[in-house]
């Protein structure tokens, strides 16, 4: 039955819908969803024999987070003990880890289960197919994601919180950031000319105001809150690379007007109690979908600077590695690895709240500084 | 007789820059900086691989013998390092380095989503990275 899903799978990618406008974003994978209609799930569910594509029938009748299908494994979580993953082969392709290639989730007896969602066996028998399926009970609906051509399917039994259709597919992606050897940090980051500039701050540091204000002076805008920092090798680029994520923005009720004000659709979304712009028309064009070359880091810290200055490399890793860290569990000492190189990589900077009007101009200086 | 110590992995994870280090205790959920001068410490006393080893190893032994049980007892208290047999630590020989002081700076605002079991201690409903009411 595995092979009839990837069939089904396979003939529907081509058709597929295409999600947020069909934007290119992250290594060049296509993020595309196929309607969560009736006979599209129907199709799905006649394939339940598959063991894990037969909770799809729990899905049926499964309308938001009362349901009691607690069984049903999550994806973003999981756990390895060192018997399974003696027990996991390794396709090559498809890295055991977080996001997707493996689920787990705790027993009544304080035990746990883990399983692989995607098509590597225990036994060794992986056909190892392009496809790695993943089921979100949260979200009523299973995603799956084509190795090879990057693109990745979506179905689902619910409407999808605004926040869930912006960051479609986000675990999936999550998971992928790892096992090409990239990984997610959560920071905004703009372009000039291909220069691209991270900035990284907690929640409330301005992270968006800033991403806005260079958006509104016509900066390629690649992400307001996750941005993918390749180390360059994994892609066989010369450089470290910075890549675009979601086309939105994330803004507070109270956040400051910019001018020329964005082109966007806006969504409340009550989990983040913040209104979600899905960027269109003029604002959409100036979205990234190639990735643009890590010149310089700039750390937003309260009380910081007015003006960029230059951050030591360790201030720089003290800011930025724990909270990456602790966003991939099983994964630490590689995303320590791998913010230890960011950090190295380019230039670092800190500001604290820089005045508005000057924003742009300063951060073209301080590109123009790391250019030279 | 040799006290010998390690870094207490897995469930230490440490990187260092060219002036800093951070090191991050993945079970209490706490991390730490070192400075310059503390991270030449830090560095001297895993690659010695012994109290005593790390002693000789500075130019200033002398001042590192007054603060050296000090600075073993702070990264012990955390369980950044742990006494073990010689065969499992590092020890090997330690480039010329001068002791200027050790300082363990730590902070604990990501104690609970770093410090958080991904299966034992989440909400069964909501999941990772939810924590367990």
């Amino acid at each position: 039955m595995t092979e009839e899903l990837h069939a089904w799978l396979d003939a529907h990618l081509p058709q597929a819908e295409t999600l947020n406008d069909g934007v290119d974003f992250r290594l060049g994978a296509r993020v595309l969803r196929v309607s969560g209609s009736a006979e599209t799930v129907q199709q799905l569910t006649d394939l339940a024999p598959l063991d894990r594509i037969d909770r799809l029938d729990g899905l049926d009748g499964l309308d938001g987070p009362d349901s009691s299908h607690t069984h049903l494994p999550r994806v973003g979580l999981h756990y390895l003990d060192d018997a399974s993953i003696a027990d996991l082969p390794d396709t090559g392709h498809l890295r055991r880890g977080p996001y997707g290639a493996i689920t787990a989730w705790a027993n009544d007896d304080g035990g746990y289960g883990a399983e692989a969602t995607s098509d590597v066996k225990r036994d060794g028998t992986s056909e190892a197919s392009p496809w790695l399926i993943c089921l979100e009970d949260d979200l009523s609906a299973m995603l799956a994601f084509h190795l090879e051509s990057r693109q990745a399917l979506a179905f689902s039994r619910t409407a999808l919180a605004p926040r869930q259709v912006a960051e479609f597919a986000r675990t999936l992606m999550h998971w992928a950031a790892i096992a090409d050897g990239n990984v997610l940090v959560h920071a905004a980051a703009v372009a000039r000319e291909g220069r691209g500039l991270l900035i990284c701050g907690v929640g409330t540091s301005g992270k968006t105001t800033l991403v806005r204000q260079c958006i509104a002076e016509g900066w390629a805008f690649l992400a307001d809150n996750v941005v993918e920092y390749s180390p360059g090798a994994a892609t066989n680029a010369s450089a470290t690379q910075l890549w675009s994520t979601y086309a939105t923005l994330k803004l507070r009720p109270d956040a400051l007007p910019v001018s020329p004000p964005e082109t966007s659709i806006s969504l409340w979304d009550d989990e983040a109690e913040k209104d979600i712009h899905f960027l269109v028309g003029a604002t959409r064009a100036q979205f990234a979908a190639e990735p643009v070359t890590h010149m310089a880091t700039l750390v937003l810290q309260p009380g910081g600077p007015a003006h960029p200055e230059p951050l030591a490399a360790g201030a720089g890793l003290l800011a930025i590695a724990p909270n990456t860290v602790a966003q991939f569990p099983f994964y630490e000492r590689e995303v320590l690895e791998r913010v230890s190189a960011l950090t190295r990589s380019a230039p670092l900077f800190t500001a604290g709240r820089m005045p508005l009007d000057a924003m742009t101009r300063l951060l073209e200086n301080m590109l123009e500084d790391v250019t030279a | 007789m040799s006290t010998w110590f390690r870094v207490n992995s897995p469930a230490v994870v440490f990187d260092a820059s060219a002036d800093d280090t951070v090191i991050i205790n993945l079970v209490s959920g706490r991390y730490f900086r070192l400075d310059a001068a503390s991270s030449l410490a830090w560095n001297a006393l895993l690659t010695s691989g012994s109290r005593e080893a790390c002693v000789a190893s500075a130019s200033n032994a002398s001042e590192l013998e007054a603060s050296i049980d000090n600075m073993i007892a702070a990264l012990v208290a955390e369980d950044l390092i742990v006494e073990a047999p010689e065969v499992e630590t590092l020890a090997g020989s330690v480039s010329p380095w001068t002791f200027a002081g050790f300082t363990l700076e730590s902070f604990s605002d990501l104690e609970d989503i770093l410090g958080l079991d991904p299966i034992h201690e989440v909400d069964p409903d909501k999941g990772w990275p939810a924590a367990r009411d």
